[in-house]
């Protein structure tokens, strides 16, 4: 090999540092993708879990509207009271709760009351990672409840007041699942 | 050729460079494999959270239109009004949820003693519990049926997932009957 220069050189700075720029611009997206793909599998495991415990909360709502009706009465309104409605509050419902009829869940609809913790999840145990919040909206014309049970969880969204908003902002990017079903006076 | 100018390297320069290429391939080889491990561990859960989310929802169609025979906390019996079946699905201390089912005509003969043989409905370790409120005849109550499931791939796993379901009891032939 032919050496043109006669004196002794090493690197100069500029080299070394366009090397060393290379070197990580060739490994950083490689980790960085890495580490996405493995952040991905992690949501997905909180979208499953989120998006079970949404359903749970209509098939609740179906469980509460059912045993309300053998109560007696034949309106919609008195199987599943509206928001403000004289016998349930109904922001958040609970496998354990069996007296749908009567005394529902002395809480207001303030955030910190929807948090999801323990075996089988429920509300009210400590702060957990899940929240859950139900929607409800009487229509007397149709006689129809619209339902909605969104699940969010971290702080990306929290739902507002309205159905609305969660039907266009509550998505898995979001951190946020939820079902929703129209409840109808037949038995 | 001039043979003055002819240079290699040192002994001290390739032991230097070499030296800094072991350190970085060991860094950066360690990152993928752990990425890896982490790549498949994440896999294998998957997997056996589908099957269990599979075994829910079947569980759950069942359930739907069945009323409760027997519970303990980590099985349920039923008899299912719309296959004509007595179902026992349990979770087994081994970790599995199981099931076991018989086809008969009423809902007076569905019991344990009658049913087949068990079988495996989920992969991985899978625990959790029943919640049962079963339904009443009077005052009237339309029951439940509450099952969570902790999914991991072995019982020292740390990485789990949760899946929780409940099932309104629509057992009218039972209610009103």
């Amino acid at each position: 090999m032919r050496i043109k220069r006669n004196v002794l050189n090493g690197f100069s700075l500029a080299e070394t540092m366009l090397s060393m720029t290379v070197l990580i611009v060739g490994i950083l997206p490689i980790l960085a993708a890495m580490n996405g793909g493995l952040k991905h599998s992690l949501e997905s495991r909180s979208i499953i879990t989120a998006s079970g415990l949404a359903q749970e909360g209509v098939e609740l709502l179906k469980n509460v509207k059912d045993n309300n009706a053998f109560a007696g009465g034949t309106s919609l309104a008195v199987w599943l009271p509206p928001s403000g409605g004289p016998t349930w509050n109904d922001c958040r419902i609970d496998f354990n709760d069996n007296a749908v009829s009567t005394t529902g869940f002395p809480v207001s609809c303030g955030q910190s009351n929807f948090s999801l913790s323990g075996t089988p999840y429920v509300h009210g145990g400590g702060s957990g990672k899940f929240n859950r919040r139900i929607f409800l909206s009487y229509d007397s014309t149709n006689e129809t409840v619209d339902c909605i049970s969104v699940v969010y969880w971290g702080s990306t969204y929290v739902p507002s007041t309205t159905m609305a908003d969660v039907r266009s902002q509550c998505s898995a990017s979001n951190a946020c699942a939820y079902a929703e079903t129209t409840l109808t006076p037949w038995e | 050729m001039r043979k003055k100018n002819l240079r290699g390297f040192t002994l001290i320069e390739l032991i230097v460079s070499m030296g800094v290429f072991i350190v970085m391939i060991t860094t950066v080889s360690a990152t993928f494999a752990s990425g890896f491990a982490s790549y498949g561990n994440a896999r294998d859960l998957e997997r056996d959270v589908e099957s269990a989310q599979y075994a829910m929802n079947t569980l759950a169609k069942y359930l739907r239109t069945s009323t409760i025979i027997d519970s303990t906390p980590s099985s349920v019996v039923f008899y299912d009004y719309s296959s004509n079946r007595c179902f026992e699905y349990e979770i087994t201390g081994a970790g599995v949820l199981q099931a076991r089912m018989k086809d008969i005509v009423s809902y007076s003969q569905c019991s344990v003693s009658v049913l087949g043989s068990p079988f495996d409905l989920t992969t991985g370790y899978v625990s959790g519990e029943f919640v049962v409120d079963p339904s009443v005849k009077s005052p009237k109550h339309m029951g439940r049926v509450t099952l969570y499931l902790d999914i991991r791939k072995s019982p020292t796993s740390t990485m789990s997932a949760n899946v929780q379901t409940t099932v309104s009891l629509r057992d009218y032939q039972f209610l009103e009957n």
